[in-house]
């Protein structure tokens, strides 16, 4: 998500990848890897896997590029891809997951997020909120809090991005501060 | 004043990001520089929300890592729809649409084949191509071998290789094989969805019916203006034991709207019918079309299903505006170019017309180089997001049988006149005027336009 006017739009770098350009798919990956990471942090704590997901959901992105109808909507498709990636991910790896999911479990072998807790509990909540909330603030919070780019890709106004991005914080807040109700406890 | 709500002190710290509301921001503030219970509310709302925007700071983890992986991992999902090596034809996702194409160029050609025999029937009855339309103009099916060779590569080479089924009146089927394994199925029923099964990728996609095709059936008519004479006698050679006499023509003279090319048949002096055909595209490579079956059964070549647990990867439907925005750009890149004049074709070839246009605007060529970032100018910028605009049009000539094109005879001085129409699921018609003006309208009023 550059927001440097002078590079190409997401519309240009898609074309360029059609047209066999895969450096402009790798700016595409610079613009919402990112994204896509805090989207599948959704299926799973291990941050090898979380890597795995995005690599998935770019190469799925990336296959399916030529029936991208609206290029310059990459970004929302995308998020899309990455969503359907963790609900397939939950429907053939519930078991595995709830084991994951356990904070008991015992699997020091796996190669663990900095700071899981935190990062975890804290993205976790933003996976709570309502879909155009959740992205508004993964978006917001991935571009340094630029609202312009965050309201392009939510395809919205800036006064509505605003009312959204509000919205969210607010509830976020809110939950934020009831400690007991950690992963796998709706607020 | 009173106290602040959650979001209301939620509001002084995005307002300073998105800067909305400057009025009551100022009065909020002043507020909680005299109260000491929401200038502590505030702190702690600017921690919570610190919190949300350390917690996606791990999201950089691994970024370049990550990025060198994805990047490594392209080559093999390339491979699967092309031959590496050079750039041409066959290569990248536009390769795999570039070639479908080209493989319904070589079935084109196989009926131009049997067009040409025809129209030389008449021309002259007495020689032995006439004698073989009248077996030709009997085929209702036939199954063929195709494959694909780069361009400058030895015909031995080839990349690509698939069965090509094709019945009457217009349906096909095209098998593509990698190392001897089917790899890709894709079905096209005339007025029947079709279909396309990725066993690679274990996918499939549902497609609509084909009414207009790139079809066979469709070159019938350019026939009629065609004069019937080969460019040239090609000397006799062994096809798979068979001593044949071939001949060449330039593909555009039996189809302007299609690309440059050379067309090469040499046909079965026995039985009259093809037993090799060659297609020459400058820069893309020749497909090869060998190993005939004539009027055989077809019953068993349109009526695969999705197989079961393959997962659907059908595109929604693209809204009339998205649709006819990328038709006006493209339009308008064209006729920017191209001396102000729209692809002058009944049926548009998206990669066709894209060559013409990039050529005009001294660019390289589109599906064969990928863009250098010096490359990357107002006119490539411009020039090619056109090609979606030209898939575009021909997508919707192929599946919608109310289609009309009609750049040969409008221009952007033609204001009023219809350039390109299709009908719409409410039965209105999408019209997109000379100007690129777009309307939709009943078909009354469609008729009223297009007496014009």
């Amino acid at each position: 998500m550059d927001d440097r006017c002078d590079l190409p739009d997401d519309a240009n770098l898609v074309v360029q990848t059609l047209a066999g350009n895969r450096e402009a798919f790798g700016r595409l990956y610079d613009r919402y890897a990112r994204l896509v990471r805090a989207v599948v942090l959704g299926a799973s704590r291990d941050a090898q896997l979380i890597q795995d997901f995005t690599q998935d959901v770019f190469l799925r992105a990336f296959r399916q590029l030529a029936t991208l109808r609206e290029p310059k909507r990459f970004g929302p498709w995308i998020v899309g891809i990455a969503r359907r990636v963790v609900r397939e991910c939950w429907r053939s790896r519930r078991a595995e997951l709830s084991a994951e999911l356990d904070p008991t479990a015992n699997d020091d072998t796996t190669a663990r997020l900095d700071n899981a807790d935190e990062v975890e509990h804290v993205l976790r909540l933003v996976s709570r909120l309502p879909e155009q909330e959740r992205l508004a603030i993964h978006l917001f919070y991935l571009t340094e809090r630029n609202a312009d780019e965050t309201a392009k890709v939510l395809n919205l106004s800036r006064s509505g991005t605003y009312a959204i991005l509000k919205r969210a914080c607010a509830r976020l807040t809110r939950w934020l501060r009831v400690p007991q109700q950690g992963p796998g406890v709706r607020p | 004043m009173n106290c602040l709500s959650i979001e209301q002190l939620v509001s002084l710290i995005i307002d300073d990001a998105v800067a909305t509301q400057p009025d009551k921001r100022a009065a909020a503030r002043e507020h909680v520089r005299h109260c000491l219970v929401c200038a502590a509310g505030l702190r702690e709302v600017e921690e919570d929300l610190g919190r949300v925007a350390r917690a996606h700071a791990w999201c950089d983890t691994d970024h370049e890592a990550g990025r060198r992986r994805m990047l490594a991992a392209l080559p093999s999902l390339e491979a699967r729809r092309s031959a590496p090596a050079k750039e041409n034809c066959f290569r990248g996702i536009r390769g795999a649409r570039i070639m479908h194409r080209m493989w319904l160029s070589s079935a084109a050609a196989i009926l131009v084949v049997m067009g040409l025999f025809l129209v030389w029937q008449s021309a002259a009855s007495d020689s032995a191509l006439a004698q073989t339309a009248k077996a030709l103009g009997k085929v209702t099916s036939y199954r063929c071998r195709v494959a694909g060779v780069e361009a400058g590569a030895d015909k031995d080479t080839e990349q690509q290789v698939g069965v090509w089924y094709w019945a009457a009146p217009g349906s096909y089927r095209m098998d593509l094989h990698e190392e001897g394994k089917l790899v890709r199925v894709s079905i096209a029923i005339r007025g029947k969805p079709g279909l396309e099964i990725d066993h690679k990728y274990q996918t499939y996609q549902r497609a609509e019916p084909v009414h207009q095709p790139d079809s066979p059936v469709e070159l019938f008519h350019e026939l009629a203006k065609f004069a019937g004479k080969a460019d040239r006698e090609l000397p006799e050679r062994e096809i798979k034991g068979t001593a044949a006499r071939g001949f060449e023509i330039a593909l555009d003279k039996i189809d302007p709207d299609r690309d440059e090319g050379t067309l090469r048949v040499w046909p079965d002096p026995q039985t009259k019918l093809p037993l090799r055909v060659e297609l020459d595209i400058p820069d893309s490579g020749t497909m090869i079309l060998d190993d005939f079956a004539w009027n055989v059964a077809t019953d068993k070549w349109f009526g695969a299903g999705p197989p079961a647990k393959y997962h659907d990867e059908t595109p929604g439907p693209a809204s009339v505006e998205e649709q006819t925005e990328q038709i006006v750009r493209a339009l308008k890149a064209y006729a920017k170019y191209c001396d102000g004049k729209y692809p002058q074709v009944r049926m548009m070839y998206g990669d066709v017309s894209c060559r013409r246009l990039f050529k005009a605007a001294g660019l390289s060529n589109p599906h064969n180089v990928a863009p250098r970032e010096e490359q990357l100018t107002a006119e490539y910028a411009e020039c090619s997001p056109a090609r979606l605009g030209f898939a575009v049009i021909n997508t919707i000539q192929r599946h919608n049988p109310d289609a009309a094109y009609y750049g040969k005879t409008v221009g952007p001085n033609d204001k009023d006149k219809v350039l390109f129409r299709w009908k719409l699921a409410d039965g209105q018609y999408q019209v997109i005027f000379g100007d690129l003006r777009a309307e939709s309208v009943t078909a009354k009023k469609l008729q009223e336009h297009e007496k014009r």
